[in-house]
């Protein structure tokens, strides 16, 4: 399994796990980030900056740590 | 009365359908015996008068702080909710809206941005949607002013929801609504979401927001400046001042008449709350407190300043911070009062303190900027930039210092990101409102009570007691003239000036330095003073307060031992 940094900018993935306690999966889960569901990788900073994650319309911004831990699988560009 | 209120995620325009519906009158308070903030307002329809209350943008009923319960009473005591829904982002505010739904209170869902859902290639279903929702759906553009007479009209038909289903698939629920009521057509990026994506790129948005920040800082300087000079300093100088003197010329008895007009002409020197006190609220502070919330305002408004906190998350990180401090930093840019106020949108106490550190420390106020600079440039644009940069490296080291000592951790990171929007001027127009308002209630009192305290000191001689026991001190540790001494106690009203006031004292460029750097420091000027004292405990802002003094006697006195040893 591999978490939302490793993947390149723009991809899509699909939400495996999310290892975090109850605020952790609380914040993601408000922004309709939930086991199952399509993101998209935006962008990254530099230097272990915040990412930008895109789901459906919604855009945000969260913590490279806290990107770490939401694990995905990338899904194969067509 | 019935009790109406608008529940909604942040960013949806709630604010601006409070005020389509209600008019102007508003007023913001705490409610009931809680720490949230809402506005309260009244507007009739059909012959009958409803109360209309609005609350913080929520993404979700649940809590995820170890915040009160009593954060939804206004929910709870309310007769009808109508929930603000951004029709561009349908899925995830739906999250709110179904539970909102099983609070079973009578309801109706409010679609906003509704114009926007055609440019996005987003078509609703609207009455699918109400069957599904079991309450009324009215579609709504706040900006353009359309369907807000439906709105109110709907709220006849408010009812309570019948729909249920297993609290488990809430998320699966959402889906399947979403999928039968909504379909989206591919389309071309806008011009605005090019400019979001540009804007927090890595080059692209330190590019931004340096611009942004040059620009806020030249703006709210002409503003501010303007406002001074045009308009309030001669309206007091030429008509409030010889009106109030007349006035309180007839009081009798010695002390009230010092206490309301002070001793002398000059509004500086005679610390009456009726002279000086007016003078540094109305003519010194308000102008730059107001341009400020002007173009922070809009900022807010157009949706760039989260991207702003993305972009400079990186440097504050490095100090214990993230990017959301840089707000309040950037505002203490400026004037230290707004920027103080606006830490209130930090959560954890720690951040505050180390913002607030961050933003006492890392430079001056325009206006004690700008004078620097010009009287700097008399000793060399090095004196100046030594004088910044000094302060700059001293606030980051005694941030990343308070950062050790406070226990606990810095938050994660975390914002959504808001779709640019052209802001419509009359929502700008209310908040500006609403900040002259909070100015008038909270800032203005504090000045006077800073301004009476001086007062009362200067009365009972304890200022020149002050003065004269400084003297000796301030020239063996500071190197520093003994007239310095009194400038030093006039900073505290007014910071500027007592840069200013040095001229006279022909120092050396090494001494301009070290009477620089101290005189930004050694404390807050009365308005941030007293501004720190509400958004800090007490104790906390006399401690960091403390705290700073001592880095600036410690850098000060290191100065002047470095340059007598040298030089």
């Amino acid at each position: 399994m591999i978490n939302l940094t490793q993947i390149g900018n723009g991809r899509s993935a699909k939400v495996i796990e999310l290892n975090g306690g109850h605020q952790f999966v609380g914040k993601l889960e408000v922004m309709g980030v939930v086991p199952g569901t399509i993101i998209i990788k935006k962008s990254a900073s530099l230097m272990k900056g915040p990412i930008v994650i895109e789901k459906g319309e919604t855009q945000f911004a969260i913590g490279y740590s806290m990107a770490q831990r939401i694990m995905v699988e990338p899904i194969d560009e067509d | 009365m019935k009790k109406i209120v608008l529940v909604g995620n942040p960013n949806v325009g709630k604010s601006l359908i409070f005020s389509r519906i209600t008019g102007s009158g508003a007023v913001i308070a705490n409610y009931a015996g809680t720490t949230v903030k809402v506005v309260t307002g009244k507007f009739k329809y059909d012959d009958h008068e409803y109360e209309l209350i609005d609350g913080p943008g929520m993404y979700s009923l649940e809590h995820f702080s170890p915040a009160d319960d009593a954060d939804l009473q206004f929910v709870r005591d309310s007769d009808i909710i109508i929930n603000i829904v951004d029709a561009t982002n349908l899925e995830r505010n739906l999250n709110l809206t179904l539970q909102l739904l099983q609070l079973k209170k009578p309801m109706v869902v409010c679609l906003n941005f509704w114009d926007d859902t055609a440019h996005n290639g987003i078509t609703i279903d609207v009455p699918a949607l109400e069957k599904i929702l079991d309450v009324p759906v009215v579609t709504v553009s706040a900006l353009r002013n359309e369907g807000i007479a439906k709105l109110v009209a709907a709220l006849e038909e408010a009812r309570v929801s019948s729909l249920s289903y297993d609290a488990e698939d809430h998320w699966k629920e959402i889906g399947t609504i979403v999928s039968k009521v909504q379909k989206l057509k591919h389309r071309h990026h806008s011009v605005l979401e090019r400019l979001e994506d540009f804007t927090l790129h890595p080059v692209g948005g330190v590019v931004t927001a340096m611009a942004v920040l040059l620009a806020t800082l030249a703006i709210v300087r002409f503003m501010g400046e303007g406002m001074i000079n045009g308009l309030f300093d001669p309206l007091y100088t030429n008509i409030y001042a010889p009106f109030i003197m007349q006035l309180c010329g007839h009081i009798p008895v010695e002390i009230i008449k010092g206490i309301l007009v002070g001793y002398s002409i000059d509004p500086l020197e005679s610390f009456g709350i009726l002279t000086s006190g007016v003078y540094i609220a109305l003519v010194l502070v308000f102008p730059y407190f107001i341009s400020f919330y002007f173009v922070f305002g809009f900022l807010e408004d157009f949706g760039y300043l989260p991207r702003l906190a993305v972009v400079l998350d990186n440097i504050f990180h490095r100090l214990g911070l993230h990017g959301y401090s840089s707000i309040p930093v950037m505002l203490g840019l400026g004037c230290k009062v707004p920027a103080l106020l606006s830490t209130r949108v930090l959560n954890s106490r720690r951040d505050k303190i180390l913002t607030t550190a961050l933003i006492m420390m890392s430079a001056p106020c325009l206006p004690q900027t700008a004078m620097i600079v010009s009287m700097g440039m008399n000793y060399g644009a090095a004196t100046v930039l030594f004088i910044f940069i000094t302060l700059l490296i001293l606030s980051f080291g005694m941030t990343v210092l308070i950062n050790k000592i406070l226990p606990g951790k810095a938050m994660e990171f975390f914002t959504e990101l808001p779709s640019y929007r052209i802001p419509s001027l009359k929502l700008m127009a209310n908040k500006l409102w609403i900040r002259i308002v909070e100015y008038f209630a909270e800032v203005l009192p504090m000045i006077a009570i800073g301004v009476l305290i001086m007062n009362i000191l200067d009365y009972l001689k304890v200022i020149e007691f002050v003065t004269n026991a400084i003297k000796k001190p301030v020239e063996m540790v500071l190197g520093l003239p003994p007239e310095i001494a009194p400038i030093m106690l006039l900073g505290f009203l007014r910071k500027d000036v007592s840069i200013a006031l040095l001229a006279p004292l022909n120092l050396s460029s090494h001494q301009f330095i070290i009477a620089s750097i101290f005189l930004v420091l050694y404390t807050p000027c009365v308005s941030a003073f007293f501004t720190m004292f509400k958004e800090l405990s007490p104790k906390t802002t006399l401690k960091l307060i403390g705290v700073i003094l001592v880095a600036a006697v410690v850098v000060t006195s290191v100065l002047h031992m470095f340059y007598s040893l040298i030089f």
